[in-house]
C-alpha cells in the first residue's frame, strides 16, 4: 500500500480574474475574511474551512468543485 | 498546445463583457479591466487575436473592438500561451493596481511585532539590570525594577496599540487568525511547561527565592516569544 497525501487547489485567480478583475480585498470583504487570507487561500498555502469555501463559490456564483479541487497522489512506501 | 485549466473553459460564448455592451452576467472580463489598466499605463500594447493574445511592454496600447470577443474565443480552449504566464507578465506591470503578494502586514502582525519588541525591550532592561547582581532573595531594589519593566511594557503597548489602529482601518480578524494564535499558544504552553517543571526543580535544589523566580519569570518571557514567534513565523508561511 501507498502512502497518500492530498493537495487542495483552487481556481480564485482565474474566477477573479473573471469577475472584472475582482480585488482581493474585494473578495475578503464579501467572504468575510481578511485579504491576507485570501491571499493565502488563493496561494494554495491555506486550506479554508468548508464554511469559507461554500462563501467563496457563492461569491463567484459557481459550484464548489470548479471553485477548489482536491487531488490525492499516492506515494508508494 | 497547453492545456488550459478548467477555470479558464468556464466562461460560454454568449457570456460577453460588460465593457463591450453585452454584458458578461452583468461584469466587465478581466481583460477590459486589464486593457483601462494598461491604457492608462501608455506604455504597454495589448492584443487579443484568437489564438494567440500577445502582450508587448514597448508599444502603445491598441484596445480592438472585437476585443472581448477574441478574448472569449481564448478562453474556449484555443490559446497558445497558458494564462498563468499572462499573470506574469501583467504582474509586471506597475500601475496595473494588482495586489503585492504578502507585503503589507495586517493589523494582527503589527500588533504581535510590537508586543515580540516590546516584550524584548522591557525584559531585557530587567535582566540586564538584575541578573549581575545575584544573591539568595529578592532585593527591594529589584522588586522596583520588576515594577517599572511592567510599567514599561504596558506603556509601549498602549501607545504602539493605538498607533497600530490608527494606521490600520482593518483590525477584524478571521478562522486563519484564530487557527494561527492557537497554534502560537500551543508551542508557548510547551515552553512554559517545561520552565514550570525546571523551575520546580530548581526550587528543590536552592536557597531563597530568586533562582526560582527568575527562572519561571525566564521561561515565562521566552514562552510569550515562542508564542509570538510561531505566530509570526505562521503567517509568513500563510498558515
Amino acid at each position: 500500500m501507498g502512502k497518500s497525501t492530498g493537495l487542495i487547489t483552487n481556481n480564485i485567480r482565474a474566477l477573479r480574474f473573471h469577475c472584472g478583475e475582482m480585488t482581493q480585498q474585494e473578495l475578503a470583504d464579501q467572504v468575510g475574511v481578511t485579504r491576507q487570507t485570501v491571499n493565502a487561500i488563493e496561494g494554495n498555502k491555506y486550506s479554508p474551512s468548508l464554511e469559507v469555501a461554500f462563501r467563496i463559490a457563492r461569491v463567484f456564483d459557481v459550484p464548489l468543485e470548479r471553485t477548489f479541487q482536491y487531488r490525492e497522489e499516492v506515494r508508494a512506501e | 498546445m497547453p492545456r488550459l485549466p478548467v477555470a479558464w473553459r468556464l466562461k460560454p460564448q454568449a457570456e460577453v463583457c460588460k465593457a463591450r455592451g453585452r454584458g458578461l452576467g452583468g461584469r466587465t472580463c478581466g481583460l477590459c479591466t486589464w486593457s483601462r489598466a494598461l491604457q492608462r499605463h501608455g506604455g504597454v500594447r495589448m492584443e487579443a487575436s484568437a489564438p494567440k493574445l500577445y502582450v508587448t511592454p514597448t508599444e502603445t496600447l491598441r484596445s480592438s473592438s472585437s476585443g472581448c470577443q477574441n478574448y472569449l474565443t481564448f478562453t474556449t480552449g484555443s490559446a497558445m500561451m497558458p494564462m498563468s504566464r499572462i499573470f506574469d507578465i501583467v504582474s509586471d506591470i506597475s500601475d496595473i493596481g494588482m495586489e503585492q503578494d504578502m507585503m503589507d502586514l495586517s493589523f494582527q502582525e503589527k500588533s504581535l511585532w510590537l508586543m515580540f519588541v516590546s516584550l524584548i525591550g522591557s525584559f531585557g532592561f530587567y535582566f540586564t539590570s538584575v541578573l549581575p547582581t545575584q544573591g539568595v532573595n529578592l532585593m527591594p531594589h529589584q522588586v522596583v525594577l520588576f515594577v517599572l519593566a511592567i510599567v514599561l511594557l504596558v506603556l509601549m503597548q498602549v501607545v504602539g496599540q493605538i498607533v497600530i489602529a490608527l494606521v490600520n482601518r482593518r483590525t477584524e480578524t478571521d478562522e486563519r487568525d484564530r487557527l494561527i494564535e492557537l497554534k502560537g499558544s500551543r508551542n508557548g504552553a510547551y515552553v512554559l511547561a517545561t520552565g514550570v517543571f525546571l523551575t520546580l526543580c530548581a526550587a528543590l535544589v536552592t536557597e531563597g527565592n530568586f533562582a526560582f523566580t527568575h527562572i519561571l519569570l525566564g521561561f515565562w518571557v521566552l514562552a510569550q516569544l515562542v508564542e509570538i514567534g510561531s505566530q509570526l513565523f505562521l503567517y509568513r508561511r500563510g498558515a
